[in-house]
């Protein structure tokens, strides 16, 4: 079973469970690989219970729906400080526990010469990061900064968390 | 060395966006719709009269009553925006399965395009209302230099590349070293070829770096059209191998007021915009394509 809050676009392949800008999707479906593509400024969040075999991820798009509230109701991944508890609330409603949780994140890239002008990627960075302290959860793994494009992919038969960048493929997290 | 023109030439890269948006960009751009022109163009594109239809009972335009009427929805619709609904389902006809050159999955370039189109236009209703309608169009075609591209190069372009690549070039800094010139460039070269008017030309060619207001080429279009490319990329619509190396212009912040509580509010707006105007116009949803 799986389900998400926006329209998941499976492709060909019904076992790859693509998530969209601003969008989630939760499984606990073990053949399922969870994708989600093209992490600029925007952020990858995955959660995996490696006991239920729950698991699921988050693009978000912009660190807070202050200021945006209508967008942050009508779409809360969208959000990061809507976005990110949502993700965790749908695993939970499948059966994952918090203290099992893996929890990864990928993207938060910025332009090149952002200067602290906008900061899109890093303010994103640091809404997770403070979520994540608030509620004492901690990151396995991360990989963001800088200025590049990753797919980030979760393989549901086992956690293993992959980061993918102009056709390379490396390892965020594995059991 | 492969030119500009080589690309333009080899093949039919001029058609690489039909005829009718070429039209309609020209009415657009002089601020004149031809009311007979459009209705002809719609009654003769069943696609088009479809999206027309879809258009016209969206919750922005319906209100609470459904119609399928092409004339009736043509009225309610008004020339400005069937001229939009023309220019973004043409567009997606073109753009829906390009983009694998620069790492961009299927449809993306086409989102990436209308995110474009409505991000300058957004802009420019607050910085400088009287160039809204062009800006929107110079939006929407300001990476239309990648399609010609494509269709020279093939996949092998970012190999192509690659050995020009580093930390400190933005995207098109590589390019320009590796070709002599860029994608931007590719652009321009195509909208003087269709006979579109400078102002858009120059958006086309300056959209990555555009002048500051001392030095030659700066007009308000190219600043415009700047901001909504990088609008696009921190809405997730255009990001491709190229990833984020691209810069912001310092005099692009100052002068069109681009906090980034602005910047923000507009990321939002514009990626709810394309995804209204995707199931709008039931355009190819994106697929899968590595990254």
């Amino acid at each position: 079973m799986s389900f998400g809050i926006n329209s998941a676009s499976p492709g060909n392949d019904p076992s790859r469970i693509t998530v969209g800008v601003a969008d989630l999707q939760v499984t606990n479906d073990p053949s399922a690989t969870v994708v989600t593509h093209a992490l600029g400024s925007c952020i990858g969040v995955t959660v995996f219970d490696p006991v239920s075999r729950v698991g699921g991820m988050l693009h978000f798009m912009l660190p807070s729906g202050r200021g945006n509230e209508a967008k942050a109701a009508a779409n809360p991944a969208m959000f990061g400080d809507t976005g990110i508890p949502l993700l965790f609330r749908k695993c939970y409603e499948l059966g994952a526990v918090k203290e099992r949780l893996v929890v990864c994140a990928a993207g938060g890239a910025e332009v090149m010469n952002d200067n602290g002008q906008f900061k899109i990627g890093s303010r994103n960075r640091t809404v997770l990061r403070q979520l994540f302290w608030k509620n004492n959860i901690l990151l396995a793994a991360d990989e963001t900064g800088g200025n590049i494009s990753r797919t980030m992919l979760l393989c549901m038969a086992d956690g293993r968390v992959t980061i993918r960048h102009k056709g390379e493929e490396t390892a965020l997290w594995s059991a | 060395m492969v030119s500009v023109n080589d690309i333009l030439k080899a093949g039919d890269r001029l058609a690489a966006m039909p005829t009718t948006v070429m039209r309609v960009s020209a009415m657009i751009a002089a601020g004149k719709a031809d009311g007979r022109e459009i209705e002809r163009i719609l009654k003769s594109d069943d696609v088009l009269a479809a999206a027309v239809l879809r258009r016209a009972n969206s919750v922005a335009y319906g209100g609470a009553a459904r119609t399928f009427d092409l004339r009736e929805s043509i009225v309610r619709l008004g020339s400005r925006n069937l001229m939009h609904v023309i220019m973004e389902q043409k567009s997606a006809e073109a753009l829906g399965s390009g983009g694998s050159a620069f790492g961009l999955r299927r449809g993306a370039l086409w989102r990436s395009a209308v995110g474009g189109a409505v991000g300058a236009e957004l802009i420019a209703r607050r910085a400088a209302p009287e160039l809204a309608e062009l800006a929107y169009v110079a939006g929407l075609l300001r990476d239309i230099g990648k399609v010609a591209i494509e269709a020279f190069f093939g996949d092998d372009y970012i190999r192509l590349l690659a050995p020009h690549s580093s930390a400190d070039r933005t995207f098109v800094q590589c390019e320009r070293a590796a070709l002599g010139f860029d994608h931007a460039e590719v652009g321009a070269a195509m909208v003087v070829a269709w006979g579109l008017p400078d102002l858009l030309c120059n958006a086309v060619r300056r959209h990555h770096e555009p002048p500051p207001p001392d030095q030659p080429g700066h007009d308000m279009l190219a600043d415009i059209v700047h901001a909504a490319d990088a609008v696009c990329l921190w809405a997730g619509l255009a990001v491709g191998h190229d990833g984020l190396a691209y810069t912001v212009a310092p005099h692009v912040r100052q002068r069109l007021g681009l906090t980034r509580h602005e910047a923000e509010i507009e990321i939002a707006q514009v990626w709810t915009a394309v995804r209204e105007i995707e199931q709008s116009l039931n355009a190819p949803a994106v697929q899968e394509k590595s990254a």
